[in-house]
C-alpha cells in the first residue's frame, strides 16, 4: 500500500473533512465513557462475564470482520476487477455457517471449563498445554499483522482525506491511542460498546450514504451497470485465473473465519448459545447490503474522468467529487470505524491469551489482570510503531498468513465434531497443511498448474492427516466426558442438570488443576 | 449435543452447501456468468443476490428450527424422558 505521495487536492474543504473525522472521536469517546464499567476480572476483561445480548456480539463480530482495507482494496479491486471484488460478500456470508455450529459446542464449554480464549478451547479438546501455548504464539503471528495492517490502513485514509494535512504517521498515532486506551482499561466490554457505535455508522448510517453516493454518481443502478457492460464489459466476468480465485477465496473465507482469534472469542460472550446465534438473523443481510454498496460506487470508476490511478483511494475520490467535503469526511469516518472495531477486537483476542500462556511464565506472581492489560498495551504500541514504519513486505505477509489460518479450521472446526480426533493428529496436520502453505507461497511452480488450488490441497492434507491419526491412535480418554459434559446447558444457557453443583466442580476441578470430571 | 441437534445441524449443512455451490461450481458458474441482464441488472449479479438471499434464509430457518428442538428437549426434560444422545 503506498504511504501517499501525490495525495494532494483531494478535497478544497480540508477544515470540514477534519471536523467531521475529530467530530466522530469525541462522539465516540463520550459513548464509551458513558457506558464503560470497570474490569473487575479476567472474566470481565476477557469475555465480558458471558452475559452479552445479541447486538454487540452481531457488531463486534462483523466490525471485527470488516477491515478499514474494504474501502481501500476491496473498493480499488472492485474497479480494477469489477464482479470478482463481490467475493467479499459471499465468503462474509457463508462464514456464518460454521458460527451457526461452533456458537453452541463453544459458549457451553466456554461457561462450564472458564474458557477465555481459542487456545484455551482447543487446550480443553486436547488436553495438552504444549498445543495451547503453540496456538497462542500461532495466532499472534497471524493476526499480529493484520492489525498493524489496519494502523497503516488508517494512516492511509487519514492522509488522503486530508490532503496530507494530518501525515500518515499522525493518523496512525491519535487513532492508535484513541483506539488503545479504551481496548487496554475496558476490556472487551468497551471494545464491543465502541463496536456497536462504529457499527452503527460504518454499517446502517454507511449503507445509507453509499445508497446515496450511488445515485449521485450513476443516476443509480442499472445505468452504471449499462455503462459498465459498454465500454467495460469484462468487468463482468470471470475469467481463468480470476474463476479459480473467486472459487478457492470463497471456500477458504467460509471454512477460515470463524477460526480468526478475534472471531471466535465472540461465541463465549454471548448470555446463551442462543443469544450468539441471533446475530444470524441480521448479520448475514449486512453482508449483502453493506458490501455491495461499498463496491457499486467504484466498479464504474474507471470510466468517470478523473479517478485516480492507484484505485485505493477511488472510493474517497468519488465521496467527494459527487458528494463533496461532509461525504468525503463521512465515507473517511466509517474507514477508521470498520479498522477501529478490527483492531480493538483482534487486540483484545490476541493479547489475554498471550498473556495468560506465554507472558505468565515468567511473571507468576504477577496479577494475571494486570498482566493483559499490560500485555494488550504493549502490542498496541508494537502494532502502532510498526504501522508507522509501513513495512513493504508487510502486503505479502498478511495474505500469506491468510493461508495459515484456514489450516485452523482442522482441529478447531473439525476437531469440535470428530471426536477421535487426538492431540498427534492436530499437530501433525497442522504441520502439513503449513508446509504444504509455505512451499506455495515461495515456490508456487512445485504445484504446476495447480495455482491457487494448491492451498485447498494443504487443507485437504491438513484433514486426511488429522483423520487418519484418528483411526491410528484413537479416540483420547477425556473426550467422552467432555462431550458428556455438553448436556450441562442448554440452547438458552439454562442449566440442565439435576445437581446443581457439579458443574460449579468441574469449572473448579479445570481451572485449579486440568482435570476432566 | 443430542441426537436431533446433531441431525438438524447435518441437515442444515448440507443444505446450505448444496447452495452455495450454485456460486463456486464451475459448470454452474458457466450458467450464470454471461452478459444477459434481467430489469436492467446483470444476470451475475441477480444470481448473486438472490442466493445470498437464500443463505440467509437458511441459517434464520436453521436458528428457529434449533428453538424448537431445544423447546421439545425441555420438555421431555420436565416429563422425566429419556433425551437421544
Amino acid at each position: 500500500m503506498k504511504k501517499g505521495k501525490g495525495v494532494s487536492g483531494l478535497t478544497t474543504n480540508v477544515p470540514i473533512v477534519i471536523g467531521v473525522i475529530a467530530a466522530f472521536f469525541i462522539i465516540n469517546a463520550i459513548l464509551i465513557r458513558i457506558f464503560h464499567s470497570p474490569q473487575k476480572d479476567m472474566d470481565t476483561y476477557t469475555v465480558g462475564n458471558r452475559k452479552m445480548p445479541w447486538f454487540m456480539i452481531a457488531f463486534g463480530y462483523m466490525g471485527g470482520w470488516y477491515v478499514g482495507s474494504v474501502y481501500t482494496g476491496f473498493a480499488g479491486n472492485s474497479a480494477d476487477i469489477g464482479f470478482f471484488a463481490q467475493y467479499l460478500a459471499v465468503y462474509s456470508l457463508s462464514s456464518l455457517i460454521v458460527l451457526y455450529l461452533m456458537a453452541r459446542p463453544v459458549w457451553v464449554w466456554g461457561k462450564v471449563y472458564g474458557l477465555e480464549s481459542g487456545p484455551e478451547y482447543v487446550g480443553l479438546r486436547y488436553n495438552s498445554v504444549g498445543f495451547q501455548k503453540f496456538w497462542a504464539i500461532f495466532m499472534i503471528l497471524v493476526d499480529g499483522c493484520w492489525l498493524i495492517m489496519e494502523f497503516v490502513t488508517l494512516g492511509y485514509v487519514v492522509q488522503v482525506a486530508t490532503n496530507g494535512w494530518i501525515s500518515f504517521e499522525l493518523g496512525i498515532v491519535i487513532s492508535g491511542v484513541f483506539c488503545g486506551f479504551y481496548t487496554v482499561f475496558g476490556g472487551v466490554k468497551d471494545s464491543a460498546v465502541a463496536s456497536v457505535i462504529q457499527g452503527i455508522i460504518f454499517i446502517i448510517i454507511g449503507s445509507v450514504v453509499f445508497l446515496i453516493l450511488q445515485f449521485k454518481t450513476y443516476g443509480g443502478f442499472t445505468p452504471l451497470f449499462d455503462m459498465v457492460a459498454a465500454h467495460k464489459p469484462a468487468l463482468l466476468e470471470l475469467e481463468g485465473g480470476t474463476k479459480t480465485l473467486w472459487i478457492t477465496s470463497i471456500i477458504t473465507g467460509t471454512l477460515g473465519a470463524i477460526c480468526w482469534p478475534n472471531s471466535f472469542l465472540r461465541l463465549f460472550m454471548g448470555s446463551s448459545p442462543r443469544e450468539d446465534k441471533k446475530s444470524l438473523f441480521f448479520s448475514p443481510i449486512c453482508a449483502i447490503v453493506v458490501v455491495l454498496l461499498i463496491l457499486m460506487p467504484t466498479m464504474g470508476g474507471r470510466l468517470l474522468t478523473g479517478f485516480p490511478e492507484d484505485a485505493q483511494y477511488g472510493l474517497f475520490w468519488i465521496a467527494n467529487e459527487y458528494g463533496g467535503p461532509i461525504i468525503l469526511g463521512a465515507v473517511a469516518v466509517f474507514t477508521i470505524c470498520a479498522a477501529l472495531t478490527t483492531i480493538s477486537t483482534v487486540a483484545n483476542a490476541i493479547s489475554v491469551p498471550f498473556a495468560k500462556d506465554i507472558v505468565r511464565v515468567f511473571f507468576k506472581k504477577t496479577d494475571v489482570l494486570k498482566l493483559a492489560k499490560l500485555t494488550t498495551a504493549i502490542v498496541t504500541v508494537v502494532a502502532i510503531l510498526l504501522g508507522t514504519r509501513n513495512v513493504p513486505q508487510l502486503n505479502f505477509f498478511a495474505i500469506m498468513l491468510y493461508n495459515f489460518i484456514v489450516q485452523a479450521f482442522v482441529p478447531q472446526i473439525i476437531g469440535t465434531f470428530f471426536k477421535r480426533g487426538n492431540k498427534i493428529g492436530a499437530i501433525a496436520g497442522m504441520a502439513v497443511g503449513c508446509i504444504v502453505a509455505v512451499i506455495y507461497q515461495f515456490w508456487p511452480t512445485v504445484f504446476g498448474d495447480l495455482g491457487a488450488w494448491a492451498v485447498l490441497l494443504g487443507l485437504l492434507a491438513n484433514t486426511i492427516v488429522f483423520i487418519v491419526c484418528g483411526f491410528v491412535f484413537g479416540k483420547p480418554d477425556h473426550v467422552d466426558k467432555l462431550y458428556e459434559n455438553l448436556r450441562l446447558y442448554d440452547n438458552n444457557g439454562k442449566y440442565c442438570d439435576a445437581d446443581e453443583s457439579r458443574g460449579e466442580k468441574i469449572r473448579q476441578d479445570w481451572l485449579e488443576k486440568r482435570i476432566y470430571s | 449435543m443430542s441426537k436431533a441437534i446433531l441431525k438438524l445441524y447435518t441437515i442444515i449443512t448440507v443444505v446450505f452447501f448444496l447452495i452455495l455451490l450454485l456460486l463456486i461450481l464451475p459448470p454452474v458458474m458457466d450458467l450464470w456468468l454471461v452478459t444477459a441482464t434481467i430489469g436492467g441488472w446483470p444476470v451475475c449479479e441477480v444470481f448473486l443476490i438472490v442466493t445470498l438471499f437464500i443463505l440467509s434464509a437458511i441459517l434464520i430457518v436453521g436458528v428457529l428450527l434449533e428453538d424448537k428442538v431445544n423447546r421439545e428437549e425441555n420438555e421431555k426434560r420436565e416429563r422425566g424422558e429419556r433425551i437421544d444422545y
